[in-house]
């Protein structure tokens, strides 16, 4: 049904990575993600490639898992591979047909960017899939702290999110019953042109824009009543503290990176010599 | 000791016309006084509109008096230095479980009080075990609220304001939205905090079989209270409870009636225990 639909896609397993702490996973996902840019040449991409798998198997998460979210950039990474392929300059593939305006610098760009993409899209899909929404919102709460001085309202904006993941699937569900009340009147959600369709939504919308209006006050009401006055001497129940592994993972970053920009160079000085 | 004191409270609303410009006051609350019992379970009874939400949020400084002054043990509402002692002595339980919990996880929701309170991470961990404890939820304390009935929810939210360590509980219709069993857990569970704990109770409901085993009961209407008494009292008193569109719970009613008939049963008879010995003692009576 349309409640089953779950926030994120994590995937419950115990694994190493699944206990590092959320600020690790997103500082390595950032990190992994402009390693992607700085590397060069095969070597680059293997080490990148070989660091991947490594922390694809300790998460313990099926692979098949990792490749949905491929599917849905399919369409992107079809568009900027050909793109690559026909417009770079350089020397044509053949001289026959279409593959005159194919050219095999076009042909390298083109794989090097498919392998860039896809290694994106998994990289970050790991963070996802071994980190609940809650803890990647304290993360990113801790994480992003140091921007409280330039009156980023970071506690807020967290507090935010983590409440809209809590209200999204009761809304679902209201939109569903709504939904449902209004057929029975005999509302048609499902006929006619877009525009039709559209106008449709209308009376589904304002009750639910109504209702999560009144939630949304309620809601206030019992936090105040709660003592909430937002991050002032406010104090966690599970506080983020790094443990001996999150200190390893960082260690193992930095090495990463250090492989990843000496690779870069020594591949530079061997297309040069 | 006094929890709660209520002396000459007023409070009005503004109210608005079409263009949004204040057009007038309504008021919601004239000249109540009251004084709550340390310990005690105080129903509040009244039709819809009577005022009954509107004092409740008087006892957690959510609504601040337009007249008159109310103190949560010592402590004047008005006075902000003691804002936060004053909500963390009182605690609220409103009526829609979805609405009032906060966090995507039990125990988290049920540490939010206290995170706010500043309370040490340790300490909270030890209240949060002992809130849902108490409260028969312990065994829930990894799940999301999404998954849990309302009664259930209901629990949580009571649990939610038990670890902030309150002195009173008040409930503005905590089981207006539950089924018969939520309902049931619910109200057995306010009975053991009150009894065990020694909590003071304020109880807000329009269900009267949830009123009969209150030590007081509390009537309000048009902003103003009405009857204060013992259930029996009150509840003796239908004719009056009739004329503030109340009724009295259906076994006392069904005795009235029969009683109206000319078999003489005692006055205030609150329980269908109560009813059926009396009915006993009328037949025995009779032979
Ligand atoms: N925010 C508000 N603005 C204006 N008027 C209000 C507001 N809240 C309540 N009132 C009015 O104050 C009066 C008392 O309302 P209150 O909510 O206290 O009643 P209640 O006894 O809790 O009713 P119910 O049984 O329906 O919950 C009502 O006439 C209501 O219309
Ligand atoms: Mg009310």
């Amino acid at each position: 049904m349309i409640k089953d639909i779950t926030i994120g896609q994590y995937y419950a397993v115990d694994s190493p990575i699944h206990r590092l702490d959320p600020r690790v996973k997103l500082v390595g996902t950032v990190l992994f993600i402009v390693s992607l840019f700085v590397a060069e040449g095969v070597f680059g991409y293997l080490a990148a490639a070989g660091a991947l798998a490594f922390v694809i198997h300790m998460s313990r998460v099926p692979f098949r898992f990792m490749t949905r979210g491929l599917k849905s950039i399919l369409i992107i990474m079809l568009i900027s591979v050909s793109f690559n392929i026909f417009f770079t300059e350089g020397t044509p593939v053949a001289d026959v047909l279409i593959l005159r305006s194919m050219t095999w610098e076009g042909l390298e760009k083109a794989v090097y960017m498919a392998i860039r993409l896809i290694m994106l899209i998994l990289g970050s899909t790991i963070m996802t899939l071994t980190t609940t929404p809650n803890a990647l919102t304290d993360g990113l709460e801790k994480g992003l702290g140091f921007l409280k001085k330039l009156h980023v309202p970071v506690h807020e904006l967290a507090m935010m999110m983590s409440i809209a993941l809590r209200f999204i699937p009761i809304l679902i569900e209201e939109t569903d019953k709504i939904m449902k009340a209004q057929t029975a009147r005999g509302a048609d959600f499902e006929s006619g042109g877009i525009i039709r369709r559209i106008k449709a939504m209308v009376p589904l919308l304002i009750p639910l824009f109504i209702s999560a209006f009144r939630r949304a006050a309620d809601l206030a009401l019992a936090m105040e009543a709660r003592c909430y006055h937002g991050d002032a001497n406010r104090t966690k129940m599970k506080p983020l503290r790094y443990e001996h592994c999150d200190r390893g993972a960082y260690g193992c970053m930095a090495a990463y990176l250090v492989l990843i920009l000496i690779l870069k160079f020594v591949w530079k000085g061997w297309i040069a010599g | 000791m006094k929890m709660i004191r209520l002396f000459h409270l007023m409070h009005k609303f503004e109210e608005y016309n079409e263009e949004g410009n204040v057009s007038g006051e309504s008021t919601a609350l004239d000249d109540v006084s009251v004084e709550i019992e340390k310990g005690s379970f105080v129903a509040v009874l009244g039709h819809n509109g009577s005022g009954k939400s509107t004092m409740a949020k008087h006892l957690n400084s959510l609504l601040l008096p337009d007249g008159g002054t109310v103190f949560i043990k010592e402590y004047d509402t008005r006075d902000e230095a003691h804002l936060w002692d004053i909500r963390q002595t009182a605690g609220m339980v409103f009526q829609n479980p979805d609405n009032q919990i906060i966090a995507n996880v039990v125990e988290e929701d049920v540490a939010f009080g206290p995170e706010n309170m500043g309370v040490p991470s340790q300490e909270i961990w030890k209240r949060v075990d002992e809130s849902l404890k108490k409260v028969g939820m312990a065994a829930y304390r990894t799940k999301s609220p999404n998954q849990l009935s309302g009664g259930q929810k209901q629990r949580v939210a009571i649990a939610g304001v038990m670890a902030m360590k309150p002195e009173i509980i008040i409930l503005d219709e905590p089981t207006a939205m539950l089924d018969p069993v939520g309902r049931m857990e619910v109200i057995r569970t306010i009975h053991e905090l009150n009894r065990l704990e020694g909590i003071t109770v304020i109880l807000i409901t329009h269900y009267m079989e949830e009123v009969v085993d209150a030590d007081r009961v509390l009537v309000m209407d048009g902003g103003k209270l009405m009857m204060d008494g013992t259930p029996k009292e009150i509840f003796s008193r239908a004719q009056e409870l009739k004329k503030y569109r109340l009724d009295v719970p259906q076994v006392t009613e069904l005795a009235w009636e029969l009683k109206q008939e000319g078999i003489e049963l005692p006055d205030g008879i609150l329980t269908i225990e109560e009813f059926a010995d009396a009915l006993c003692a009328y037949r025995d009576a009779l032979k």
